[in-house]
């Protein structure tokens, strides 16, 4: 409990008079890749959400790295999001008109990062993800899977603490998810940041270390103590 | 760094580009408008500070307190102004009379003319070489020089100073002795046309500002999605503030850059309206340079502030996409404030005097009270219809969807009943500007027909005929063989006074009896001398004319007035120059049409012609706004409609549901706003006069027809609009 | 009409992948011999621990018979019971394909009173099997209770077994979503495992671990789809 690096407590989160979250707990180790399953509707998105800091649960604490986020104010989890994570959601979320090194340049520009310099970080991180000859590419002229590997480029630019990915192959077929899921799996390995990925597929929580199984807002009783299984 | 993401996240594809294309046209003709306005402003003040040293004081008179002449000196001179009518044009005349070695100036420090020599503006020298001497130029001897543009008030002006005899001056009891001829500031344009001046202006401008902030919102669908993606990835707030402002303000920067150079361009063509009955010098209607600056710099700054405002309270969060904004439902207590404006304006309409009574009790007398109520109601009520607006279109949605008879009606309607503030915004420009128009429209068929009368009618001074006052010591002898014998000159007749020794009369004038007939009398007493007033007589505001008594031939002196009777206007001005040449008269010669009023229905006229002009460009931009509105709402409804044609439904169908959606509002307003006009424009004359209204011109019928078919323009316009959006290309990735 | 009829699913048995695993087997015993240097040690291993999933599927027919004894067990766990009154309980529950034999069902039952899972309850005197009623013991209980919530290695009869277990721990009032959420976790162990065995191997290698991890997930969704029918079946079995 005392050694993870992001810990959840009792989240709870309603819209309106649905319930999304019904009282979570979980823990999340360094350097761990977690799989958060379910089936839709369950509150896998939220959760995330919440853990990310970009909703705040009605009730509840989320604690990264010692510190409280939940109750931050918007401008520091703004902050938080830039420099401690990094995001890769179903779609990619590029920024369309952009091409694909200056997409991977965002979050160093909104840094603070002159562009020069990010510029050759973000070729760096292209190579690193095998795209790097598409980086002057617009998103639209790529496919499934190299746009999703621009994505996690761009989450990994900043060297995040902890990568958070909501269905990152959804939208791939089999061979394109499996080259995404095992390039994003092995730099994640060698910076040693933290995976918590959202995924309905079996076969894509298989890349994981764990999984937990999430239904009707709640972590399934199986799941419940969150201790790492011992393989 | 902010200035590499603004431009990598807001100004990197072409339809960002074409948006700022279209708000740098907004800004830049909004801009053009505001310095034309302000230049015409300064122009305006300027015009009448320039022609202010034909005001005259009052004081001190040629005569002193105990009725002895003062003496001219060098330092003194004699001054009498006078407007003459001449055609339809006024003519203002300076006579003066001064010592040899005068030191008295014009206000530029040339001399004052001599005796017998006279000065003329340039449009007055050209009028004079134009017109056969006999009927305009020998009225004023002999021209030695120009009136430079410095004195005068316009290209049009015409100004004469000439120099008299003293003694002739003198005879008149208005001369007044002056040492420099500063003059005195105009009696100011009452307040009334001040405000109508400040309300026209602004009324122009509203237009605008509804097309700019309707192209702002072009695109916003999109640019939501970039800038949802930038907050996901760790903006803060302040940053995609930061990036919107920047954006904002340095297209408006651009657009008022275009807008300086467009009212440059745009001034001369301005400087040809005739305000006031004159049209400007194009200097005039500079602005300076740093007041341009100032306007551009306030414009560009107030943009991006608004748009900075509007992102900010938008709240574009991480997730925003899936949770739509929605807007409130509109509630009925919103006729509110145009009631409370009608009300206004029917209280200071209907005029009744215990109201008058009780406000005038507490110290607040009517007349003040009653120009707030109107101004303060027309402003509510204008504000009203708009605020209003929503909710019928929220009614008019509830209704379609209930009573759908197609689908197009279902989706048309359930839109309005989701989004009924931005549908009505859309087509509100349209509506305000016809509610300003039915106003005007109003107004203006009251003043329209002229309410002085100038037909023939008993008891009235004809027309072609005029009247002037003969001084009674004078030599009249000569000076009526002259006129007698002028080409055009019909008959005269000669009009005696009363000896006051006598009686004292109201009527003032005695004539023969054998002349009342020629005079226009129809019921003449049997009598030797009949009298009437004179008053009476040339009273252009009455429909029924002087009454003749009957009176003694003893009791006349005289002759003190004759009366002209000519054939045509050439022989009236012929007449008009042998009595500014002669000394026997004491006046010109005057037609029962007054200058003032021909002037003021001058300016009335080309008040008129000037707010149609501005409402067919509010019309106009009214009508842009409604265009870009539309074709706004299908790009952003492009996902749905793009689903539709995939479900099958025809294009006509959908042309349908635009059309309902941009017209509908349009029409379920239309009818009660031009009615509320009307109402507002006869409470407004009732308020403030006694006249009725009548059926308006018929360039109010041109500017409905304009606004119907700019209207229909715009929603065929969008047709091309839709066709393109929802080709299969959108719903590929569905 | 028996509702409780589950379609078997029987998957292809992969003869055709099996010779290849073995002729891939045999090179790389040919080649140990044969070769200096050779392949990694590691090889051969692999290849024998995805042989051993599959080999499984030749021992099906013992496991079968485990799972049959256990499932009479657990019927009987619900109350005591006739050997007859029982088959016909099984059949219903779990359908024509494998309707027993009542000499099945004697032998079975004989079986588990040997292992003390049962006791006799008595019934006629001189009467057989199908006239006696039997009960449960406590240790036939807790034989019952980890056959549940054991999860099963995947296989081919596995949903038969699970469907089983399941439907027995809804008689019993158990937690039948537990037991499948046991499964589960033993499935995606086990894609993990297959998962990382894919990123060191060969091209081979890698097609044979994608089929396993697919045949898993397939089992893995019918899990899924299981879990989200319980209530149907849990008003079904309750109410017959």
């Amino acid at each position: 409990m005392t050694n993870a690096l992001m810990s959840a407590q009792n989240l709870q989160k309603s819209f309106g008079l649905t319930e999304a979250l019904r009282g979570i707990d979980i823990d999340i180790y360094p350097g761990e890749v977690v799989a958060v399953m379910g089936p839709s509707g369950s509150g896998k998105s939220t959760l995330l959400h919440c853990l990310a800091g970009v909703l705040s649960p009605d009730s509840g604490e989320v604690i990264f790295d010692g510190q409280p986020i939940s109750a931050m104010k918007e401008r520091d989890r703004a902050r938080l999001r830039l420099t401690q994570f990094g995001f890769v959601f179903q779609f990619g979320q590029l920024l369309p008109d952009v091409s694909a090194a200056d997409n991977v340049t965002m979050p160093l520009l909104l840094a603070g990062v002159k562009r020069k310099t990010a510029l050759v970080m973000a070729s760096e991180w292209l190579n690193r993800f095998g795209v790097g000859t598409k980086a002057d590419k617009l998103p639209t002229q790529l496919s499934g899977g190299e746009a999703q590997r621009v994505a996690v480029a761009r989450a990994m630019v900043t060297k995040p603490k902890i990568l958070f990915a909501d269905e990152p192959t959804g939208s791939l077929d089999s061979l394109a998810g499996e080259q995404v899921l095992t390039a994003m799996l092995e730099q994640v390995r060698a910076v040693g940041t933290t995976v918590v990925l959202i995924t309905h597929d079996p076969r894509a929580a298989a890349y994981a270390d764990r999984e937990v199984i999430v239904r009707d807002g709640q972590l399934s009783p199986s799941y419940r103590t969150g201790a790492k299984v011992a393989e | 760094m902010n200035l590499t993401i603004l431009r990598l996240t807001t100004l990197n594809n072409p339809s960002a580009w074409k948006r700022a294309a279209a708000i740098i046209a907004g800004i830049a003709i909004g801009t053009a408008m505001l310095l034309t306005l302000l230049g015409a402003n300064t122009g305006l003040q300027a015009r009448d500070t320039r022609s202010e040293w034909l005001n005259l004081p009052w004081e001190p008179r040629t005569l002193d307190s105990a009725g002895n002449p003062i003496p001219l000196t060098d330092q003194l001179a004699i001054a009498l102004t006078h407007v003459e009518l001449f055609r339809g044009q006024t003519i203002t005349w300076l006579e003066v009379a001064t010592t040899p070695n005068s030191t008295v100036t014009l206000p530029d420090g040339r001399p004052l003319p001599k005796v017998g020599d006279y000065l003329a503006s340039p449009a007055l020298r050209d009028l004079i070489t134009a017109i056969p001497s006999d009927q305009l130029g020998a009225r004023f001897g002999h021209l030695t020089g120009e009136l430079p543009s410095s004195l005068l008030a316009g290209p049009d002006a015409l100004v004469v100073v000439r120099g008299v005899e003293e003694a002739a001056l003198r005879m008149n009891p208005r001369a007044v002795l002056v040492a420099d001829l500063a003059g005195e500031p105009a009696f100011s344009p009452t307040g009334a046309y001040r405000t109508i001046r400040l309300v026209g202006a602004i009324a122009l401008l509203i237009p605008v500002v509804l097309l700019v902030s309707i192209v702002t919102a072009l695109g916003a669908v999109q640019r939501r999605e970039r800038l949802q993606t930038l907050r996901l990835i760790g903006a803060t707030p302040r940053d995609i503030v930061t990036i919107t402002g920047l954006e904002m303000g340095l297209t408006a920067i651009l657009g008022t850059l275009v807008g300086v150079g467009l009212a440059w361009l745009v001034r001369p063509l301005a400087a040809q309206i005739p305000v006031s009955g004159s049209r400007f010098y194009v200097a005039d209607l500079a602005v300076t340079p740093s007041a341009a600056i100032l306007v551009a710099l306030t414009i560009a700054i107030l943009a991006a502030l608004v748009a900075a405002i509007r992102v900010n309270r938008d709240g574009i969060g991480p997730l925003g996409a899936s949770r739509q904004l929605q807007e409130t439902r509109p509630r009925a207590w919103r006729v509110a404030p145009g009631l409370v404006g009608v009300v206004a304006l029917v209280i200071a309409g209907i005029k009744s005097p215990s109201i008058q009574v009780i406000f005038e009790s507490i110290g607040l007398p009517w007349g003040i009270l009653a120009m707030f109520l109107a101004i303060g109601g027309f402003a509510l009520v204008c504000f009203g219809i708009i605020f209003f607006g929503s909710w019928l279109v929220y009614i008019t949605g509830s209704r379609l969807t209930t009573q759908a008879p197609s689908a197009a009606s279902l989706v048309a309607g359930s839109w309005f009943t989701r989004h009924p503030k931005a549908a009505f915004r859309s087509v509100s420009g349209l509506i305000l500007a016809l509610f300003v128009t039915s106003v005007f429209a109003g107004l203006a068929s009251v003043v329209g027909p002229r309410y002085f009368i100038t037909e023939e009618r008993p008891g009235l001074l004809p027309p072609n005929a005029a009247i002037a006052r003969l001084h009674q010591d004078s030599d009249q002898t000569t000076f009526l063989s002259q006129i007698n014998a002028l080409e055009g000159v019909k008959a005269t007749v000669l009009g005696y006074a009363i000896d006051a020794d006598v009686e004292v009369w109201d009527e003032d004038i005695i004539i023969d009896t054998k002349d009342a007939a020629l005079l226009g009398f129809a019921e003449i007493p049997d009598s030797p001398c009949l009298a009437f007033n004179s008053f009476d007589y040339q009273n252009p505001r009455a429909s029924s004319g002087a009454s003749l008594t009957p009176i003694s031939c003893e009791a006349r002196t005289g002759p003190t007035a004759i009366i002209v009777f000519t054939d045509d206007t050439p022989g009236l001005e012929r007449a008009q120059t042998a009595v500014a040449q002669s000394e026997a008269a004491e006046s010109r010669l005057q037609t029962r049409v007054w200058e003032q009023d021909l002037e003021t229905q001058a300016m009335l006229e080309t008040m008129s012609n000037l707010a149609y002009l501005g409402v067919l460009i509010a019309i106009i931009i009214a009508g842009i706004s409604l265009a870009v509105s539309a074709a706004a709402s299908v790009l952003d409804n492009k996902r749905a409609f793009g689903l539709m044609r995939l479900m099958g439904m025809p294009q006509a169908t959908l042309r349908q549901i635009i059309t309902l959606q941009t017209i509908l509002p349009l029409l379920v307003t239309i009818g009660f706003t031009i009615a509320i006009g009307f109402v507002i424009a006869w409470l407004l004359v009732r308020a403030f006069s006694n006249y009725s209204m009548s059926w308006p011109d018929p360039r109010y019928y041109l500017a409905i027809a304009s606004a119907t078919v700019i209207a229909a323009a715009a929603v065929i316009a969008t047709f091309t609009t839709v066709r393109k959006a929802t080709q299969s290309e959108v719903t590929r990735f569905e | 009409m028996n509702l409780f009829a589950v379609k078997q699913i029987y998957y292809t048995p992969p003869t055709r992948l099996r010779r290849i695993v073995l002729a891939i087997w045999g090179l790389a015993v040919v080649k140990r011999l044969v070769g200096p240097g050779g392949r990694p040690r590691g090889q051969p291993r692999q290849i024998y621990l995805i042989d051993s999933v599959y080999s499984r599927c030749i021992h099906s027919k013992s496991m079968n018979e485990i799972q049959t004894s256990t499932a009479l067990l657990g019927l009987l766990g619900a109350g005591p019971s006739h050997g007859y009154d029982l088959k016909q309980e099984y059949d219903k529950f779990f359908g024509t394909k494998r309707t027993l034999a009542f000499g099945q069902v004697y032998a079975t039952l004989a079986r588990l009173l040997k292992a003390g899972y049962i006791v006799s309850l008595g019934g006629l005197p001189g009467s057989g099997p199908d006239r006696k009623a039997y009960e449960i013991t406590p240790a036939g209980r807790a034989q019952v209770e980890q056959w549940m919530f054991t999860p099963d290695i995947p296989s081919q009869t596995l949903q038969t077994n699970l469907f089983a277990k399941t439907v027995i721990a809804l008689l019993l009032g158990d937690d039948a979503e537990h037991l499948l959420d046991l499964q589960r976790k033993l499935h995606l162990a086990q894609m993990r495992e297959l998962v990382r065995t894919k990123q060191t191997g060969d091209i081979s290698t890698i097609l044979l671990c994608d089929h396993a991890l697919f045949h898993i997930e397939a089992d893995l969704r019918w899990i899924e789809l299981t879990s989200a029918r319980l209530n149907e079946l849990r008003s079904q079995v309750v109410t017959s």
